[in-house]
């Protein structure tokens, strides 16, 4: 078929492939474009409007479909002056014509002044919000497309464009149009003239301020939309794109931080924190009073956290631009001035600190002071010395707890912090004060000790002997023992502490050796934070404690400021024998040899292979009698990362392959399944070991007795892992073993349970030991285990053990995937809470307290045996976490229409009051919650 | 008991709230027994709101933890409360309030005394004795319009 009889086939039947066609003619070169265009031209100058629009669409959807490289720079200025003529033509032909400007343009042999042609023709014939949304978005994305790559050819229009553009955007009003128009106006604020119409403008851009819109919803959830925070990103950032705007901007700020409504006041502040870096201090200095006293109103009384945590940025950020710009005392501009206002207005309430504005207060001078080094400087300097002065007359020792705590957050680090110096009277003060309080207030103190060591300010003598004196004889809580690390690891960080470092660990070490006492863990791990730092943990180390087998264990909290090699080749090689002999706690050896194998990189690679033609092969290793010595490795080993060391995993595998059904069954063939598990799932991809696991799955299969089926459930989670889909193949197996009516039943449902239960990781089955877990087991698993289940699931008769692990089921599947089923099973939940499934109560109440709490309306029908139950179960002595969950249950309730529980409701206060009066202080609190919303009912 | 239109006292001072409890480790334990302490009660009654002000009786310092007594042995809870101005109109509705809740949420085996700080209000005894009083507090709590305010004051943002 020839060009001029697909022309006029598309002109008739508008057949959408004809576009293809010509298309494809054209870039084969069968067809030449002025061909094409002579064939097309009786249409386009048609006396007919219609065949005219269709023509020039047509023109518009083939040139689409060409390359953006087809088309010469002679052919493009035809087709732009002739599109140009044709806006003129007629108003309808305009947005055909905007689509084929749209697609000149991204030609890229485009020239200069076709660019220009095109521009000018927009703007002068094109009346933008006229039109529906699309072709104002072509619009918009030509002029982008411009900008953003044809600079040039846009400054060359100068501030016309401008003008220009505020004209076409007048007025828009859809969020995609808004995003472009938005972006247009970040590069013409950065890149043209805009000061002959800044006001403009700043005005077309601030009447969408602050920017409120909420998407709509779509059912498809393929379109693109855009998002609320995308544009008030797109806008803030113009806004703040350019110190044109501060005058216009500042005022309005003003405006909205006056208002009443929350969102325009953190909107306000959130523009005003972000404009500092390109506003300067006297563009707004008749305001900056203003600001002030605005922001921090906003501190001192706000509303909620979001708003506090604003306005306090928003003070540093005003703080951060008078300090940018030319200190003037006579003027607004000076730090001096404002910190001296500062302190002035929210100096008083430090000293009222029973008083709700005590804190907000601590709170917007420490913002003050954050801002740059001369404002930490005169906060510090005014008030520490007052604050100490106060807390020496003060008795209570509350009070004075309170003021250690207000000048720990005023001496808090911030990022500018490293380069400031703490005035040294006042140093000199803080070490005073702590010395002689350190031991009334040691909770208090040791933040106030981290933050000033940070500071870089050098203690004296006294620390040290307040620090080993408070190490040794203080029996430390576990927030004591944080703080107190906080300390120590500071202070092994730094070379300036080195000294104190050194006489610390001398203390404490001496500590136990003069006394040829055992030190106590906390001593020890004290010791070990005190050996923190890269440079001189293996000194530290080497000189006082190794090698001491009490150390051992504590070895791998520092491993991370050790290299790899030397922990291989120092500590773990010739340790190895020291090793087997020390670590005989389980859990211990998991720690030390999870963190030797996570570390063991490639780097490693000459230390593994040694060590495997030492160990693996030696025959007496794996015997059974060497329990400690094949635990070690096998953790080692199970650790070992896949990228470098798939071969000797390889061969251990097949070594241990062969043995695997010969394995005795004592304590260590656990971890041996679950070693052999691991190394299945890293060698999956291999299709020979996938064989061998099947292989071994089947010979399970037939002989399933409570060996074997462990065995499998190990294989199989460590193949799920690897490919979730593998479970289809399985669960029938396991399906059919639930149903036995022999002890195979209990223990299908215990395999279920552990192939199911991602809560508690098992070390040699997970990411830590660099297994492969595929990113979306959890959902594929749950999804294929529950359509395969239902008919279980509903069955009437569950036994026992059946009914305990589909509930723990129910409980870990995530709630988005049984949404639509929970409700259909929710009578079996209830069933679980039957006096006869004691060991499924935790979980089916669990699952029942997150259904009343998101749908209570779901649990109407049921009430009449739910309640019941719950009340029994609310005074259950043996576990408190039920009774709280039973009393939460209870509580979420009382969202029922009041009709339908009003029934109960005498019967539950009475219950109620016994509850009250639990021995354990929890329940108490829940049964208090739970009794007002009985109680207020109907208040 | 009369309520007056407008707020007596228009500019309270406002008082920070003191923390919550630390849960210790021996809260799960099951085996262990929690007494009830005074910081329970205090943790029973800070929330209470005040009839005329958006703010609770800890904030505007009408309780706190030292106006609170408790046996255990002779099971007695004693609350002493001490309204913002000395001729408060409002001090037997706090005080009302602090009863209704107690009554609501303290084990039934506590005797409970409601009083006002020595020297805090110009009436003090006779407020004393009317909130000491069974009958009447009974009596109070039944008529609706009375019991109504009580529970507007009790209901905190979490019931």
């Amino acid at each position: 078929m020839n060009c001029q009889a697909l022309i006029e086939k598309f002109v008739n039947d508008r057949h959408e492939t004809i576009v293809n066609q010509l298309g494809q003619l054209l870039i084969t070169k069968e067809l030449k474009l002025v061909d094409f265009i002579i064939s097309i031209g009786d249409y386009l100058q048609s006396i007919e409007l219609s065949k005219r629009s269709l023509a020039l669409t047509l023109v518009a959807n083939v040139v689409e479909y060409l390359p953006n490289t087809f088309l010469e720079p002679n052919e493009i200025h035809h087709l732009v002056v002739f599109t140009s003529a044709k806006m003129s033509d007629h108003h309808v032909l305009i947005q055909s014509c905007v689509q084929l400007f749209r697609i000149l343009a991204k030609q890229s042999a485009i020239n200069d002044d076709d660019c220009i042609t095109m521009i000018k023709s927009i703007f002068s014939d094109v009346y933008v919000q006229s039109f529906p949304q699309g072709s104002r978005y072509n619009v918009f994305v030509i002029l982008l497309h411009f900008l953003l790559h044809r600079l040039d050819v846009v400054q060359q229009l100068g501030s016309d464009f401008v003008c220009n553009f505020i004209q076409s955007m007048d007025g828009e009003r859809d969020p995609r149009n808004l995003v472009l128009c938005f972006q247009c106006l970040q590069y013409m604020t950065k890149y043209l003239d805009i000061e002959p119409y800044k006001e403009e403008l700043f005005e077309i851009v601030a009447c969408y301020f602050p920017m409120e819109y909420k998407p709509k919803v779509t059912n498809t959830g393929t379109e693109e939309t855009v998002t609320q925070e995308q544009l008030v990103l797109a806008l803030r950032n113009i806004l703040t794109s350019t110190g044109k705007f501060a005058q216009y901007c500042i005022p309005m700020l003003i405006e909205k931080l006056e208002s009443d409504i929350p969102s325009a006041r953190l909107a306000a502040m959130d523009v005003f924190i972000h404009c500092i870096d390109e506003y300067d201090a006297r563009d707004m200095s008749s305001y900056l009073v203003q600001l002030w006293n605005l922001f921090s109103k906003q501190a001192l009384c706000a509303e909620n956290q979001e708003i506090e945590i604003c306005a306090l940025q928003s003070i540093t950020a005003l703080m951060q631009s008078i300090g940018k710009s030319i200190q003037n005392d006579e003027t607004e501009i000076s730090t001096k001035k404002l910190v001296d206002r500062a302190i002035r207005e929210c100096g008083n309430f430090l000293k009222e600190f029973d008083l709700k504005l005590a804190w907000p207060a601590v709170k917007v001078l420490q913002a003050v002071g954050r801002a740059n080094s001369t404002c930490s400087s005169l906060i510090w300097s005014n008030l520490i010395p007052s604050l100490i002065k106060q807390f020496n007359t003060l008795e209570q020792a509350n009070h004075r707890r309170t003021i250690l705590d207000m000048i720990t957050y005023f001496l808090q680090p911030t990022a500018i912090r490293t380069i400031i110096k703490l005035p040294s009277n006042v140093s000199d003060e803080l070490w005073i004060l702590l010395s002689t309080h350190f031991e009334s207030f040691p909770s208090h103190c040791l933040p106030l000790i981290s933050n000033l060591l940070q500071l870089n300010s050098i203690p004296g003598q006294v620390l040290e002997d307040n620090l080993t004196k408070f190490i040794l004889h203080a029996n430390l809580n576990d927030e004591l023992k944080i703080k107190l690390s906080t300390v120590l690891k500071i202070l092994a960080s730094s070379p300036t502490f080195d000294r104190i470092c050194t006489n610390l660990l001398s203390n404490l070490i001496n500590s136990w050796t003069g006394t040829k006492t055992t030190p106590s863990n906390e001593t020890l791990e004290c010791c070990i934070d005190l050996c923190h730092n890269s440079e001189r943990c293996r000194e530290r180390l080497e000189r006082f404690f190794f090698p001491s087998q009490q150390f051992i264990r504590l070895l791998p909290n520092i491993f991370k400021y050790l290299s790899h090699l030397y922990i291989l080749t120092n500590l773990f090689s010739p340790l190895f024998d020291l090793l087997l002999t020390s670590i005989v706690n389980d859990e211990y050896t998991k720690i030390f040899c999870s963190k030797c194998g996570s570390i063991a990189d490639e780097s490693c690679k000459t230390f593994v292979q040694n060590f495997y033609e030492t160990n693996l092969f030696d025959d007496s290793i794996w015997q059974s009698d060497k329990q400690t010595n094949l635990l070690v490795m096998i953790y080692f080993i199970g650790n070992l990362k896949r990228k470098f060391f798939q071969h000797e995993l390889e061969l251990i595998f097949n070594k241990i392959n062969e043995k695997i059904f010969n394995q005795s069954s004592n304590e260590m063939t656990d971890i041996y399944f679950y070693f052999y598990g691991n190394l299945i799932n890293k060698l999956a991809s291999k299709n020979e070991i996938l064989e061998h696991a099947r292989s071994i799955i089947k010979q399970c299969e037939t002989s399933p007795d409570e060996k074997h089926i462990h065995l499998w459930t190990i294989i199989v989670k460590a193949l799920i892992l690897y490919r979730p889909s593998f479970i289809e193949q399985y669960i029938p197996t396991l399906i059919l073993w639930m149903n036995e009516k022999t002890n195979i039943a209990n223990l299908a449902c215990q395999s279920l349970k552990s192939l199911t239960n991602f809560n508690e990781q098992i070390l040699l089955l997970s990411s830590d030991a660099d297994c492969i877990i595929h990113p979306m087991v959890k959902q594929i698993m749950f999804m294929n285990i529950l359509s395969q289940m239902k008919p279980l699931l509903i069955n009437n008769e569950l036994l026992p053990s059946q009914m305990n692990v589909l509930v723990d089921l129910l409980s870990n599947v995530p709630k988005s995937i049984i949404q639509d089923d929970i409700i259909s099973l929710l009578p079996i939940l209830i069933r679980a809470l039957a006096p006869s499934n004691e060991s499924a109560w935790p979980s089916a109440l669990n699952s029942i307290s997150d259904l009343i709490k998101s749908e209570p309306n779901s649990i109407v029908d049921h009430i009449d045996t739910l309640f019941p139950r719950l009340i029994t179960l609310a005074t259950y002595q043996k576990d408190m976490s039920i009774r709280i969950t039973s009393l939460k249950c209870l509580k979420y309730l009382t969202n029922l229409p009041t009709h339908k529980i009003e029934p109960y409701r005498r019967n539950i206060i009475h219950l109620l009051k016994v509850c009250v009066g639990d021995h354990k202080r929890l329940v108490r609190k829940e049964a208090v919650e739970t009794q007002m919303s009985w109680c207020l009912l109907n208040a | 008991m009369e309520l007056s239109s407008g707020p007596q006292n228009l500019n309270p001072t406002i008082y920070e709230r003191t923390e919550d409890r630390i849960i210790q480790e021996s809260d799960y334990d099951n085996d262990v027994r929690d007494e009830i302490d005074r910081r329970e009660i205090f943790d029973l009654i800070r929330s209470i709101n005040d009839p005329e002000h958006p703010l609770t009786l800890e904030e505007l310092h009408v309780v706190d933890l030292d106006g609170i007594t408790i046996d255990n042995q002779t099971n007695t809870v004693q609350v002493q409360f001490r309204p913002t101005i000395p001729h408060c109109s409002m001090a037997t509705l706090i005080g009302l309030s602090i009863r209704a809740k107690l009554l609501y949420t303290l084990p039934t085996r506590y005797k409970v005394g409601v009083n006002i700080f020595e020297g805090a209000h110009i009436q003090e005894s006779q407020i004393n004795k009317q909130l000491n009083d069974k009958e009447r507090v009974t009596a109070a709590l039944e008529n609706q319009h009375l019991r109504a305010v009580v529970n507007r004051c009790i209901t905190t943002s979490e019931s």
